[in-house]
């Protein structure tokens, strides 16, 4: 185990030179709450649906459900892509540690840096722009944290997996805009998927963005013990299958470059 | 010698669309998903305004207009111009503008028309379908909504131009350059009527994406000569701006030695 | 045609580097410092010197991607930072690590465009094409998209766009980088008749002293940004090195070598004075360029 605590500590340190990234991102998020904020005064009335949810709470819930979109590492799939397609992945499997992991691993890392830094300064921001109050579970946050990581590791692998798909489809970023629009929609990012269609809801919940979104965020106003241990099996439960399906195709790559002669 | 110019950049952009489409996979690939990811997006739009039926008095047929524009413009830009942006970046800071210093043409449209994005494609069906799907299109406006359209590329090659010059002066930049155009484009995705007057000003103003998400669906709901007198000079004098600014840029310019070829999509 | 390719007067060339801190002052460097020369048309020169020394920087900026911090040129008769544009037509410039054509396809496609940004006619360009692949020996390349060449093959094809719209001046940076004893040999001889065909003028810069000797006639020696020493090859070759250096093959078929020095040492005395017998063969040599050279370079450095 302690290479990969080794990679996730020499990404914390390379996190450092990051900080334009992290800064724009966070400037970004800050934004996109000024934005969502000012949306939901607009259509909270005259609403009866809209109406159960209270403007903190709906704020707090999506500053929770962006966190996970804007602490993670950028552009991953797109390393393992280059990887792939330069060939230079040949070389790197000749390495004792699978380059797969280093990438995961490293991700990993800075996901960790990013996603305490983030919450703490658009934290403080909401309790400025909602004047101290707090939402009705605030209790809740080290059990969201726990889960956040979860879904931190679901969506570095989720990202591993759309790197790897370089070896069918040619090129990775078809699969990411997928990704990316599942998380928003799927995940509840635009308001709780409790206020879709039913029909809606019941794809969401089906699929793990539905988990990794709306469950983890929602449990910011309306904490149970057995809604955060739904959730967070059904995020392990996903994480299992997609562990799976990483190491198929891996090994179909090993396979496939080992037939190439490297 | 401007017939010549325009008869370059033809062929560039022929070259272009056949060097995108060398990859045929990837370039089906690429369309399709679009599509697909586009109309995700859709239908989560779609839920919100069936939930809410207007925004501030914008209807679901005003978004859609607003966001056909929007991502016409946007997959115009991908086709045709996606050199601003990271690529044009990347030569900056790489020192990378030599060939093109060196040909006998303009140099700012040569590095913007070197590269195309075949997702564009799935855009643009998307953008076209909706602009004609809206219920604030019709025949009698279509020279408005083109001028409109060609504003909003315009926008969007403003943005292009000052993020990648920007490389001139600051080292380092490059990843960042790409990430904030693509902050304002995703911001230019947003209903303009949910801003308060305050975010108005700035958005048309210093962060001018209020020329695609605010201005265009406001002058075709009730039509406004100032407001349309603005929009045109406000986007051309950014964009002059922007020209000069690059321009100013450019005699800062370092050369490296990097090994490159060209062609990125 | 100007009678001179290139005029410069005291042109200067600084960097600026922010090293310590933002209100720090930048630390100036000066990659090239009151250069004045003059290249007649026709001329094939070489520039010389070491790494750093501003060759590369005075190359750029005379094809007018770099502005100069100070001075003045004229390259065939056209300042290069207020015409970039006329300048175009009249230079051809090959950087060794850089590439003008598509990757993805083929060469032919690359070199079309090339034709129409310089306003080339379908008849001229065709023309030019077969003219210029023949003699690199390239025109079943031409259908082949750039990722599928070899480097050498792919350095021909880079020539060609650089010289598809008939310059009259050729700026060369390192071109035959990388490139094996065969690719160097073909594309040194074609450079020496393109330019002795069609009056071409020729500036290189290259580490390759194969290059220098086979295409050059005159060589500019530049250190630290300014012009050290302007001679002919020749000169160059007799002058800066007396030392001769002597092979005597024996008739059993052994040989010796001696370094000599005719100032300093009589020849008639140090043939009498050695010791031959039986000697079949006896070659006096010039040292070899490289070594001039790096004579040169030591010289300058202490």
């Amino acid at each position: 185990m302690r290479p990969f605590f080794l990679l996730i500590q020499s990404s914390f340190k390379f996190q450092k030179k990051q900080l334009p990234v992290i800064g724009t991102r966070l400037v970004l998020l800050l934004i996109l709450i000024c934005i969502f904020n000012q949306f939901w005064q607009i259509v909270k009335d005259g609403n009866s649906a809209t109406a159960q949810i209270n403007p903190v709470d709906f704020i707090w819930y999506l500053m929770i459900g962006a966190l996970l979109q804007y602490s993670r590492p950028e552009g991953l799939h797109y390393q393992i892509e280059q990887e792939i397609k330069t060939g230079n992945i040949a070389y790197k499997m000749l390495r004792p540690i699978s380059v797969i992991s280093i990438y995961f691993f490293s991700g990993l890392g800075s996901f960790l840096f990013r996603l305490p830094l983030l919450f703490i300064v658009s934290a403080l921001f909401l309790l400025v722009l909602k004047g101290g109050e707090l939402p009705q579970t605030f209790d809740a946050v080290p059990v969201i944290f726990l889960l956040l990581l979860l879904s931190g590791i679901f969506i570095s692998l989720c990202t591993v997996f759309i790197g790897l798909s370089t070896l069918w489809l040619q090129d990775s970023l078809p699969l990411f805009w997928i990704l990316q629009k599942a998380e928003y929609i799927l995940g509840g990012l635009f308001f709780p998927i409790t206020l879709y269609p039913q029909w809606l809801q019941e794809i969401a919940l089906a699929t793990p963005f539905g988990w990794i979104g709306y469950g983890v965020s929602r449990l910011i106003y309306d904490y149970t013990p057995q809604a955060a241990f739904e959730t967070g099996i059904h995020i392990l439960f996903w994480i299992i299958i997609l562990l799976i399906f990483n190491h198929i195709s891996y090994t179909f790559l090993r396979k496939r470059i080992a037939i190439n002669g490297g | 010698m401007a017939d010549n110019q325009i008869k370059f950049f033809l062929e560039l952009i022929r070259m272009n669309m056949k060097h995108s489409y060398a990859l045929k996979t990837a370039f089906w690939l690429r369309v399709l998903f679009m599509l697909i990811s586009n109309g995700i997006m859709l239908v989560g739009w779609g839920v919100m305004f069936h939930q809410f039926q207007s925004i501030n008095g914008w209807t679901f047929s005003d978004f859609m207009f607003m966001t056909g524009l929007n991502i016409t413009a946007f997959s115009i830009w991908s086709l045709f111009f996606r050199g601003t942006g990271i690529y044009m970046a990347h030569l900056i800071e790489n020192g990378g503008l030599d060939h093109f210093l060196l040909t006998p043409k303009n140099i700012l449209f040569h590095i913007s028309c070197s590269a195309s994005n075949p997702a564009g494609w799935g855009d643009f069906i998307t953008g076209f379908c909706l602009i004609l799907a809206s219920n604030l299109f019709c025949f009698s406006n279509v020279f408005l909504v083109l001028i409109f359209l060609i504003c909003s590329v315009l926008c969007f090659l403003t943005i292009g131009f000052f993020f990648s010059a920007l490389n001139f002066w600051l080292t380092g930049f490059s990843d960042l350059s790409e990430r904030l155009f693509y902050i304002f484009f995703n911001l230019s995705g947003y209903p303009g009527s949910i801003y308060s007057d305050w975010a108005k000003i700035l958005l048309l103003t210093v962060f001018p994406i209020g020329f695609i998400s605010i201005l265009p669906v406001e002058i075709l709901k009730t039509f406004s000569l100032p407001s349309f007198l603005y929009l045109i000079t406000g986007i051309s004098f950014l964009f002059i701006g922007s020209i000069l600014f690059f321009y100013n840029g450019l005699k800062r310019y370092k050369s490296g030695n990097q090994v490159n070829t060209r062609g990125y999509q | 045609m100007e009678k001179y390719a290139v005029i410069t007067k005291n042109l200067s060339k600084s960097f600026y580097r922010k090293e310590h801190g933002f209100f720090r002052p930048a630390t100036e460097t000066k990659a090239v410092q009151d250069l004045s020369l003059t290249i007649r048309s026709g001329e094939c020169v070489a520039f010389i010197g070491p790494n750093g020394a501003g060759k590369s920087t005075t190359v750029k900026m005379l094809t007018s991607i770099l502005y100069p911090t100070g001075g003045s040129a004229l390259v065939a008769g056209i300042n290069p930072w207020e015409n970039r544009s006329a300048l175009c037509h009249q230079i051809g410039v090959i950087f060794g690590q850089r590439s003008q054509l598509w990757y993805h396809l083929p060469v032919r496609d690359s070199l079309h465009l090339l034709a129409v940004a310089y306003n080339l006619s379908e008849a001229e360009e065709k023309k030019r094409l077969q003219e210029l692949s023949e003699s690199l020996q390239v025109t079943e390349l031409l259908d082949r998209p750039v990722r599928d060449l070899s480097l050498g093959q792919r350095m021909r094809c880079e020539i060609i766009a650089s010289l598809l719209h008939s310059p009259q001046i050729l700026f060369l940076d390192e071109p035959t980088i990388g490139l094996d004893v065969e690719a160097k040999l073909l594309l040194r001889s074609f450079l020496k008749q393109e330019s002795e065909a069609k009056g071409i003028t020729i500036l290189l810069t290259s580490h390759d002293t194969g290059d220098i000797e086979k295409i050059c006639h005159r060589v500019l020696l530049i250190n630290h940004g300014s012009l050290i020493l302007d001679t002919t090859m020749n000169r160059l070759k007799t002058q800066f090195m007396s030392e001769k250096y002597i092979r005597i093959t024996h008739k059993d078929g052994s040989y010796q070598r001696f370094h000599f020095d005719p100032r300093t040492e009589d020849i008639t005395h140090f043939l009498k004075s050695s010791t031959f017998n039986q000697v079949s063969d006896l070659t006096i040599e010039n040292p070899p360029l490289e070594e001039i050279i790096r004579k040169l370079y030591q010289k300058e450095v202490s």
